[in-house]
């Protein structure tokens, strides 16, 4: 999988601490030489699993955040098809009612 | 509840002084009264130790002479053989205790009288001694590094329920709540009998505690293996928090109810009994921490996810706590000690 990234485990190393994150083909820290580690990309937690980009709560967390997206654009779409449901129903009448109220 | 705060470095010394006794309402109470426990138990060891190096010494009187001749040159020892002991109980010689309280020796003559009197002193160097404790306290001395490493384990752990403590309220956590409250009362009580009996409903209380809590904090484990969070969708942060909430506070109070445990075992001199408790802990760990350390780290917000992070740290008690009870609840204990033959 693609996008994962590793970082430094060493808790005294400024690249752990400054949350530093490296390449998938790098092997070991350039700061403090420790073997590097796959990391969550959010929250840099290392990753027992090496095949995922996130930990648990993070990956949770982002699916969570989706969920909204869908339920929010789902509202809106909702609501789109509404207004379009009563300009076509309506849609004469309401472009008659405009022609007079410019004349 | 009194709140404590406790440095990132403090570790429990088992050399230092005995701490002054908590608040039995501190949240550091169960650990202090164990580290206690503990520091006592080694004193006694060491007391033990002395008492056996006098006991061999007086017994092998070239052994002592060849100590203190280092020290001091030279001294003369008197060494009652064991025909010189069956003899006083005989009464060819007789023991007398003048009025000042100084004590003779008299040889009984040929003619039937008592000859002159030969000024000695007593030295008991077993007075008080109970052989079984001294072995016991002998292993613990043996031991004292590994219980050194075990405490220090178990204050990192304790370091991080701390905070969990406060306003925690269900019927498990009421358990041990019972169980502490009783323990109390049990240290108050003068009548023997119904202080040992009040102790012994008070570690039943705590037993109960732990294995209810046990219960529920790996059915919350389960939840979050299974990920059943999934299911809810847009909730699932939420519900991965509250089950890792819940987690954190039955861990908390396991921990407390078994310090207090094994606390109570070892004041009351049931070494073995208390690397029971340890050792039950330290099966509990590897078989629902260590086994989940790396999820529970991953859940946790509080935890770093590194090996010195709050789970992984938990997860890591196991294995001298093992090594500790095999070798204090080993079969064979045996106390030599030199007994002075007389020379034929």
């Amino acid at each position: 999988m693609m996008d994962r990234v590793k970082g430094c485990v060493n808790e005294k190393c400024v690249a752990h601490k400054k949350k530093t994150t490296y390449k998938e083909s790098d092997d070991y820290c350039s700061k403090c030489g420790d073997k590097l580690s796959y990391v969550c990309k959010e929250c840099y937690k290392p990753l027992e699993d090496t095949s995922e980009k996130y930990c648990v709560r993070c990956l949770g967390k982002r699916q969570d955040r989706n969920d909204k997206v869908m339920k929010v654009g789902g509202s809106i779409g909702g609501a789109l098809l509404t207004a379009g449901t009563v300009v076509l129903t309506y849609g004469k009448d309401i472009a008659k009612i405009v022609s007079k109220l410019k004349k | 509840m009194k709140d404590v705060v406790l440095s990132e470095d403090l570790y429990m010394d088992l050399t230092s002084p005995i701490t002054e006794e908590l608040s039995p309402y501190d949240a550091a109470y169960p650990i202090i009264f164990l580290s206690n426990g503990l520091k006592i138990r080694l004193e006694q060891a060491e007391t033990a130790v002395k008492e056996i190096y006098k006991a061999v010494a007086k017994e092998a009187p070239i052994l002592a002479q060849a100590q203190q001749s280092a020290k001091k040159g030279y001294r003369y020892v008197v060494d009652a053989t064991e025909s010189t002991l069956e003899a006083i109980e005989s009464g060819k010689i007789k023991l007398t205790t003048e009025k000042s309280g100084e004590m003779f020796a008299q040889i009984r003559e040929a003619n039937g009288y008592y000859g002159s009197k030969l000024p000695i002193k007593r030295e008991d160097f077993r007075k008080g001694v109970d052989p079984v404790q001294m072995t016991n306290s002998l292993q613990m001395k043996a031991l004292q590094d590994q219980v050194q490493t075990i405490a220090d384990q178990i204050s990192i752990i304790d370091h991080s329920v701390k905070d969990v403590l406060q306003g925690q309220q269900n019927d498990r956590i009421g358990l041990y709540y019972s169980g502490r409250a009783l323990f109390f009362e049990a240290r108050n009580i003068i009548d023997k009998e119904m202080k040992k009996a009040l102790m012994a409903q008070s570690l039943r209380a705590l037993s109960e505690a732990t294995f209810q809590l046990t219960l529920t904090m790996q059915s919350d484990i389960q939840y979050l293996v299974n990920e059943k969070y999934k299911d809810a969708r847009g909730k699932r942060t939420e519900l991965i928090d509250s089950h890792v909430r819940s987690i954190n506070q039955s861990f908390t109070f396991i921990h407390q109810a078994t310090m207090l445990r094994a606390g109570i075992y070892c004041n009351e001199g049931e070494l073995a009994a208390m690397s029971t408790v340890l050792e039950e802990y330290s099966h509990f760990i590897d078989g629902t921490v260590t086994k989940h350390a790396a999820l529970l780290a991953q859940c946790d917000t509080s935890d770093s996810g590194t090996e010195k992070g709050v789970w992984k740290s938990r997860a890591r008690l196991k294995l001298d706590v093992s090594d500790f009870t095999k070798k204090i609840n080993a079969p064979e204990k045996t106390l030599y000690l030199g007994v002075s033959k007389e020379n034929e």
